[in-house]
């Protein structure tokens, strides 16, 4: 019984799993997308006109 | 089915036809994938690449002493002006013109600054078709270089109010 | 109330459909069907202002049902429709009750509550700013907060989904892993959480905004985060879409998927990618940097096509062995030939399969690039790219799947099967030449979201190539018959589902 448990791919368990899927799938475009993208809005110089 | 939980062991190797179709899309999208950088790098037309913050009040500033500095005449109450080689340029996007209307010269290379003292606007050249996203209190910073003489078009696309549709600057290429 | 543990038993597939799960899916569905009327009325009355021989509303008129076209259709048709396809995911494909019906209840509350808000804004012209409510454009307070009670809703709705698939998991109603179908919904709620999530931190400052409390919001960054929104809330679309591919290809046909291995990978990889795809519309924005646009548009996004040229293989192929099975074998192609198309969902499959991939795929990955971008930015060829992945995929595919919801679900006849079975040739043909008229439009320079591209009341004189009024015309007669089509499928959801014979209990007749 123990044996065939471990035929069971890997990626099959991974892909079984919400969790690490749901974290991954907040994680890549929260840091990639928005955050990376707020901080160069933040980060960009503003130009200064004499008055 | 797939509507019914797969076989215990479904983690198997792929067919033939689907590893040959799977190879030749990644194939393809690292090609894209490649291009994209080298377009960018070789390419002429980028989208602006300097990073600049400027606040609607001056750029109102800005773009006003540039219009009274070169200005050469006017137009439906519109001002025209033609700024020599070298000097940067200031176009305006507000409800609804573009100001002011810019005679340049064919071969000189011009610097835009394109911003909006209100709201959004689109920033669209016609009939070749080149269109940016003009943000207030952003600074769109664009070199351009007229290559043919004649009359150019800007129109707005980006919705801005009830008069949007009404939205039309011009460029005067000599 | 009902029983919560009552149910009954499909006699085609053997699965539980409990009675709160089919109440639930049962009032999300008419809901979504309501909305759909409400946008498809829209967009007629829009459609026939671009045509420019007859120019029907107003300017004022023409921007205001625009807003409400997009609002209505993008977001109050599909995602209602989306949610009751959460619940079929997980409570019906899993055999399971579905987790608390309370709150799967007041989720829909707040989603009708906030959709009505919006909606009540908007005609009454306090909201005048499009789908996209760019800052520093302001609406009345309230339809922000329209949009976050929506949004809050349909959250609590994903909650459920997976809420009810833990259940399942605990209570062991399935064995091994969940069903493809199952699978493809979860990537979609996954990505929904992400997308609700982006709505949030967007709209709530929006809201304060609005009432004066916060002074200032940064236009550039609101689009940023907007479109985390905006864009992924069609990345949603695209993956409900493919997961219902997959069923349409199982309730025709009996396709099953050939390696699910495949299938799934491609689901994944949608998960972690797609959207990043919601940087296709800052390509030509200032300030935002080079790397962070070719970074979010190629070297992760493709990965996301990848997965999309994967599910282009692995549903024909599913078909096509499921067509030989079935016995046609003759040559290449009798199994598609001879294909079930007297039946609304294998033409809907198909039309969606190719309009999506050919017109709204392609386009979409050609206008991601930051040159391309230029050319295409805010032209009518962008509103033509995702009429052809969300009307002509998405919506066509929901259309389709709907002719068996109304039998399998809720247990009534269609009324006007021959009219259901032309219906998805009569949409799909219009949405290709409404969205070719656009693209072609688009590509000579016509604006979206304009009242007048003849420019008669211009101040500077202006006039595109004559050709740009042939294609827009093209586009108009286009949306005639997709609008018709449209109208069809109203008709007979609404009819079946109130009027239609009720099936005993053992019926196992489809369609």
């Amino acid at each position: 019984m123990k044996k065939e448990e471990d035929r069971i791919s890997g990626w099959q368990i991974f892909y079984d799993d919400l969790s690490l899927l749901f974290l991954l799938g907040m994680v890549i475009p929260a840091v990639i997308y928005l955050l990376w993208g707020v901080m160069e809005y933040a980060n960009a110089p503003t130009a200064v006109i004499a008055p | 089915m797939p509507i019914t939980s797969p076989e215990k062991y479904w983690w198997k190797p792929a067919d033939k036809q689907e590893k040959i179709w799977i190879t030749l899309s990644l194939i393809w999208c690292l090609i894209l994938f490649a291009m994209m950088p080298l377009w960018h790098i070789y390419g002429k037309q980028n989208p602006s690449a300097e990073p600049l913050k400027i606040r609607p009040a001056d750029f109102m500033k800005v773009s006003n002493v540039f219009i009274e500095k070169y200005k050469v005449g006017e137009e439906s109450g519109i001002a025209i002006v033609e700024p020599p080689a070298g000097v940067d340029v200031y176009l305006r996007g507000q409800m609804w013109n573009w100001v002011p209307i810019l005679k340049l010269k064919k071969g000189v290379s011009y610097k835009f600054h394109i911003s909006s003292t209100d709201l959004m606007h689109g920033f669209s050249l016609q009939p070749m078709n080149m269109n940016f996203q003009i943000v207030p209190g952003h600074d769109n910073i664009l070199n351009f270089t007229p290559t043919e003489a004649g009359t150019f078009h800007i129109i707005c696309n980006e919705f801005c109010g009830i008069n949007h549709h009404t939205m039309v600057g011009k460029i005067i290429v000599m | 109330m009902t029983n919560a543990a009552e149910f009954r038993t499909c006699p085609i597939t053997g699965k539980k459909v409990f009675k709160t799960t089919q109440n639930l899916m049962w009032i999300n569905a008419v809901t979504a069907v309501v909305f759909i009327l409400i946008g498809g009325i829209m967009a007629l009355l829009v459609a026939l202002t671009r045509w420019p021989a007859v120019h029907l509303l107003p300017a004022d008129l023409f921007y205001r049902f625009l807003t409400a076209h997009g609002l209505n259709m993008l977001i109050f048709w599909i995602v209602f429709f989306e949610i009751a396809g959460l619940y079929f995911g997980s409570s019906v494909l899993l055999n399971v009750r579905l987790a608390t019906p309370k709150l799967a209840w007041l989720a829909y509350l707040l989603m009708l509550v906030g959709a009505v808000m919006v909606d009540i804004m908007v005609f009454t012209g306090r909201a005048d700013v499009m789908f996209t409510s760019y800052v520093p454009l302001m609406a009345h307070p309230l339809y922000y907060l329209g949009i976050i009670l929506f949004a809050v809703g349909a959250l609590i709705g994903c909650g459920i989904f997976f809420a009810t698939w833990a259940i399942a998991r605990a209570e062991k109603t399935y064995e091994g892993s969940v069903p493809l179908v199952t699978f493809g919904l979860t990537a979609a709620a996954i990505i929904a959480v992400f997308t609700l999530s982006a709505g949030a931190i967007i709209y709530i400052p929006t809201f304060l905004w609005s009432l004066g409390i916060i002074k200032n919001l940064d236009a550039a960054m609101y689009r940023l985060i907007f479109w985390g929104l905006g864009h992924s809330s069609q990345q949603i679309n695209v993956t409900a879409m493919v997961s219902i591919w997959y069923l349409l290809g199982a309730l025709t046909v009996g396709a099953k998927p050939v390696n699910e291995k495949i299938c799934r990978t491609a689901f994944v990889l949608y998960i972690l990618f797609i959207n990043l795809a919601s940087e296709h519309h800052l390509l030509t924005d200032p300030t935002l940097s080079s790397a962070h646009k070719i970074a979010n548009t190629s070297y992760f996004m493709y990965l996301a096509v990848l997965a999309s040229m994967i599910h282009a293989l692995a549903i024909p192929m599913a078909l096509e062995v499921a067509q030989r099975k079935n016995g046609y074998t003759k040559g290449l192609f009798e199994w598609f030939t001879k294909a079930p198309w007297g039946q609304p969902g294998f033409p809907a499959l198909i039309f969606s399969l190719f309009i999506f991939g050919f017109i709204g795929g392609i386009t979409g990955v050609a206008y991601g690039t930051e040159q391309l971008a230029i050319k295409s930015h805010n032209t009518w060829a962008m509103t033509g790219h995702f009429h052809g992945t969300v009307v002509g995929g998405t919506t066509l595919a929901f259309m389709g799947l709907t002719y068996y919801v109304i039998p399998l679900i809720f247990r009534r006849e269609l009324i006007g099967k021959k009219l259901a079975t032309i219906q998805p040739y009569i949409f799909g043909i219009g949405i290709v030449l409404m969205s070719l008229g656009m693209g072609a439009a688009g590509t000579l320079g016509s604006p979206r979201r304009h009242w007048d591209v003849t420019f008669a009341v211009s101040i500077i004189p202006f006039s595109f190539d004559p050709t740009v009024i042939l294609f827009t015309t093209v586009a108009a007669i286009g949306a005639m018959l997709a609008v018709t089509g449209g109208a069809i499928y109203v008709l007979v959801s609404v009819l079946s589902v109130f009027f239609g014979r009720k099936m005993a209990a053992n019926e196992a007749k489809i369609i």
